[in-house]
Formats: C-alpha cells, structure tokens, sequence
C-alpha cells in the first residue's frame, strides 16, 4: 500500500479542487485575536483599522 | 485603562502588539499532515508535538527531489507577511540541485497559490516586483484557490 498527499482547495465558483503534492510550505492560517477582535476597536474583519503611514488608530 | 488585577493605568497614547492567534485547525487535517514528519507539508513554524532533533521544514525543503511543489498564502490578515516569502529561496536553491541533477523541472513545478489580490496589500512595488520575480523565475502564480483540506490517498 502506498500513499499520495493531496491538498484541497475550494476556487471562486466554489468547486474543490486537487492537487498532489511533492512538497508543500504553508504559511500558518491566523485569525484576529480576541483580545482585539472582542474590544470594540476592531472593524468588521477583527483587526484594527490603523494608517498605514503612521499605524495610528483612525 | 484596567488590568485584570483592577490596577488603573492612564495613558495619553497606547500601542497595542497583541499578534495574531493561529487558526490551523480551521482546515481539515492540516495540522496532522503538518504534525506528521513523513508528510511533506511543513510551516514556518515547528510543530508543538516536535521534538527540537525533528527539524522537518529543513529537511523536507533539502531533500525536494521533484514532482509538484506548492507555496501557499492563506487568504486575509496572517503572520510573517513578506517575512516568510521565502519561495525565491526555494526557487535558487531547487534550481542548483536541478542542475546537480537531483531534480528535474521537466517533471517538476513550482506554484505560488495567493488568494489574496496582493503580495502585499500596502507596497506595491513589493507586490510589482514579487510578480516578476516569480515569472522570471518560472515560479507559477494562482489566486483563486483556498485551501480546505489536507489528506493522504492509498493506493495499492
């Protein structure tokens, strides 16, 4: 018995796709963290809202 | 501001550094192919269950020896955002054993998958010159895959 690694991926139209793999680097998946997310300063996608110039707060 | 300890701190500016908070297991089986040190699927980061001998990106990255290889950026905010773009590395390094002989691009392909619209959502000549680095090094680009699964296949 021999094995294949596959990745799955899901593309715009929403359909899965396969890929085999010989070698695969991912960056880690994050998300916000709640300390941010859950204070009230945070915008829709749990991040802060900053300039990028000056990383201040809007 | 209040500390957990009800200690009250005034400010006239605060910087808050919180970080991310890492989401592997919102992908099937991610974190077993990457926790598994025979599956060549690695981070940048070690895994917890890892003993500090186990150095598995090191030695999966050195011991490509052809077949489909992949970079994968996960879509929105994440960490090490340039900092761990490091498939012009891989590229080089592959490219010398290439011409080594222990790998051949005949057989073999380099992909970059990118969800987001960017490289880099707030330089774009960083985001330029990544583009055109990855065509002149015959690195591909795609943008309209997500990952959702990691898994392995038998076969006999």
């Amino acid at each position: 018995m021999q094995t294949d690694s596959v990745a799955v991926f899901r593309n715009r139209e929403g359909e899965l796709v396969e890929r085999y793999y010989g070698n695969f680097y991912s960056m880690l998946p994050t998300t916000a963290n709640p300390l941010i997310a859950d204070s009230g300063l945070a915008d829709s996608t749990g991040y802060l809202n900053v300039d990028p110039q000056t990383l201040q707060h809007k | 501001m209040t500390l957990r300890n009800g200690r009250i701190i005034k400010y006239e500016n605060l910087v808050i550094a919180a970080g991310q908070k890492q989401n592997a297991q919102s992908i099937k089986g991610f974190d077993e192919a990457w926790a598994d040190v025979d599956n060549p699927f690695y981070t940048n980061q070690d895994h917890s269950s890892w003993k500090a001998s186990t150095a598995k990106g090191y030695r999966v990255h050195y011991n490509f020896n052809g077949g489909p290889a992949f970079f994968y950026i996960p879509p929105g905010n994440f960490y090490g955002e340039l900092e761990n773009y490091n498939f012009l590395i891989s590229k080089a390094m592959w490219d010398q054993q290439a011409n080594a002989g222990k790998l051949s691009w005949e057989t073999s392909s380099f992909t970059v998958i990118n969800p987001n619209k960017t490289f880099c959502s707030h330089f774009k000549k960083v985001d330029d010159y990544l583009k055109n680095a990855c065509y002149e090094n015959n690195i591909n680009i795609e943008t309209d895959l997500t990952l959702v699964e990691v898994r392995k296949v038998l076969y006999e």
